[in-house]
């Protein structure tokens, strides 16, 4: 709802709401129109408010038919008043009890209007009851329960201590093993997207037209073994596989050769076996695929030489 | 600011602060006019005890509440009573009971009573209200008295006088601007 802006109807309106007179879709606006913040109408109020004052002023006679007992009643309720506000405590800000004419937020609500809702008030003594007695048990108890309260709170805080340690370290525990975790399949991940790259290369290069293939035979310790390369003429790449192959000391490793019209080899680079002795090396060069006469395959030291030096193990 | 409202402000901070003899000394000075307005809204002796008490009980618990710039601290005792009171007579409603009990005098009082324990600036206050008052047409008047006294709204006293809405608010409207007029003296 939109507050209106300020108008002639709510200042003829002002005087009945200092009253609490105003009701219906006058109260509604009217409050909606304060509630938005009105300077005018807030000193208007304030002014208003002297007005009610007087008005209680006069209202304030005390009628002829208690005129007699007057000072036995003021005199009586200020003697239980006062043996009752010792037991009174002031409520904490969480406790209070709502005055709704007072909260800065809402409108100022007239005093009569909505009157504060009855507080939760402990009933007034009985005439003839004797609270101070009361009040004297109550406070030898206080110390007691204060301290068995205490010392509930230290043991339970201490408990509780511990046992937040425990679960403190065994998330940590999680935490480590899951970070671990996350690792591995990183590197896993990152496994995969290699050897997808490396497959798409290789299909690139195999499954095109034009693609020429050479079979390699197994030579001394490796007779048994056998090999292909797949050669791309179009685009000069090849992909070679190998099956058979032994696997060879850490200090070894096989190297592809390729061949042209002088015999004359030239590195297509270099590569591993897996344990069953399979092999799979993409020779992404640029490859003289018009002069090559012949591949071949041999052991030599790791990292590979410019030239041939160790046993052929696959020619073809 | 008046001494007796300078004396009220003072008190009401030993009250928040928790002085049993300021509160005493607060009740001494408000209690008969707070017993006289609820006594004219409840019109028992009963009730009228009870929302007395009920009203320092309150003074003593929210003191810290009192706004010295919406009104003054009798002003806000005042308004206090007169909202406890209206709530008792409320609550009398609905329970039916109201053919029951005694009928309150709930009107403005014509003449102001001679007490002689009263101080002189709060019987010349007194006079120039019910002056204020005298000047009010008898039709203004009993629909302030309406609303101040049994909490009528515009349309309740509508029905209660069987008169038109329109004529209730504007009987309000000028009556209350006529006492301001009255009683302007204030800034």
């Amino acid at each position: 709802m939109t507050a209106a802006a300020h108008s002639p109807r709510f200042d003829e309106l002002l005087p009945g709401y200092a009253l609490g007179a105003v009701d219906g879709d006058d109260l509604r606006d009217l409050a909606a129109h304060l509630a938005a913040g009105c300077p005018a109408c807030e000193s208007e109020l304030r002014r208003l408010a002297a007005e009610m004052e007087d008005l209680a002023t006069a209202a304030a006679e005390i009628p002829e038919s208690l005129a007699g007992e007057t000072a036995e009643i003021l005199g009586g309720v200020k003697e239980r008043l006062l043996a009752e506000l010792p037991m009174q405590r002031r409520p904490t800000r969480l406790q209070e009890i709502p005055e709704p004419s007072r909260s800065a937020a809402a409108p100022p609500a007239p005093p009569a209007a909505f009157p504060a809702p009855s507080a939760p008030y402990p009933a007034p003594p009985a005439y003839g009851a004797r609270p101070a007695r009361s009040a004297r048990s109550v406070r030898r108890w206080v110390p007691l329960a204060a301290a068995a309260v205490l010392a509930l709170v230290a043991v339970w805080g201490l408990v509780r201590q511990a046992s937040m340690g425990a679960e403190i370290e065994r998330l940590r525990g999680e935490s480590r093993q899951l970070a671990a975790r996350a690792e591995a399949l990183e590197r896993l991940a990152a496994q995969a997207q290699a050897e997808s790259q490396r497959l798409a290369r290789t299909l690139s290069i195999i499954a095109a037209p034009g693609v020429e293939s050479v079979r390699l035979a197994g030579m001394g310790t490796s007779h048994s073994a056998a090999g292909r390369t797949y050669v791309n003429v179009a685009d000069r790449k090849a992909v070679f596989y190998a099956f058979g192959l032994p696997a060879l000391g850490p200090d070894k490793t096989y190297q592809l050769w390729y061949l042209d019209e002088q015999d004359h080899p030239t590195s297509a680079g270099v590569f591993e076996v897996d344990a069953r002795g399979k092999a799979a090396l993409v020779v992404d060069q640029s490859l003289p695929v018009e002069r090559i006469q012949a591949w071949a395959v041999t052991i030599e030291p790791r990292g590979g030489r410019a030239q041939p030096t160790g046993p052929m193990a696959l020619a073809g | 600011m008046q001494s007796q409202e300078l004396e009220d402000s003072f008190l009401i901070g030993q009250i928040s602060a928790g002085d049993t003899e300021a509160f005493a000394r607060f009740y001494d000075l408000h209690s008969a006019a707070v017993l006289g307005l609820v006594a004219r809204v409840l019109g028992t002796r009963g009730e009228a005890e009870e929302v007395l008490q009920e009203v320092f009980l309150q003074v003593w618990r929210q003191s810290d509440r009192y706004e010295a710039a919406r009104s003054t601290p009798r002003g806000w005792l005042l308004m206090l009573a007169r909202s406890r009171a209206l709530d008792r007579l409320r609550r009398r409603d609905a329970r039916g009971r109201h053919e029951q009990e005694a009928v309150a005098d709930a009107t403005f009082p014509r003449l102001v009573s001679p007490l002689g324990t009263r101080r002189l600036e709060e019987v010349e206050r007194r006079e120039r209200i019910h002056s204020a008052l005298n000047l009010l047409s008898q039709e203004q008047r009993r629909c302030i008295e309406l609303a101040f006294f049994e909490g009528l709204t515009h349309t309740q006293i509508a029905e209660r006088l069987a008169a038109p809405l329109g004529t209730v608010k504007s009987r309000i409207l000028l009556g209350m601007n006529k006492l301001r007029q009255a009683l302007d003296t204030r800034p």
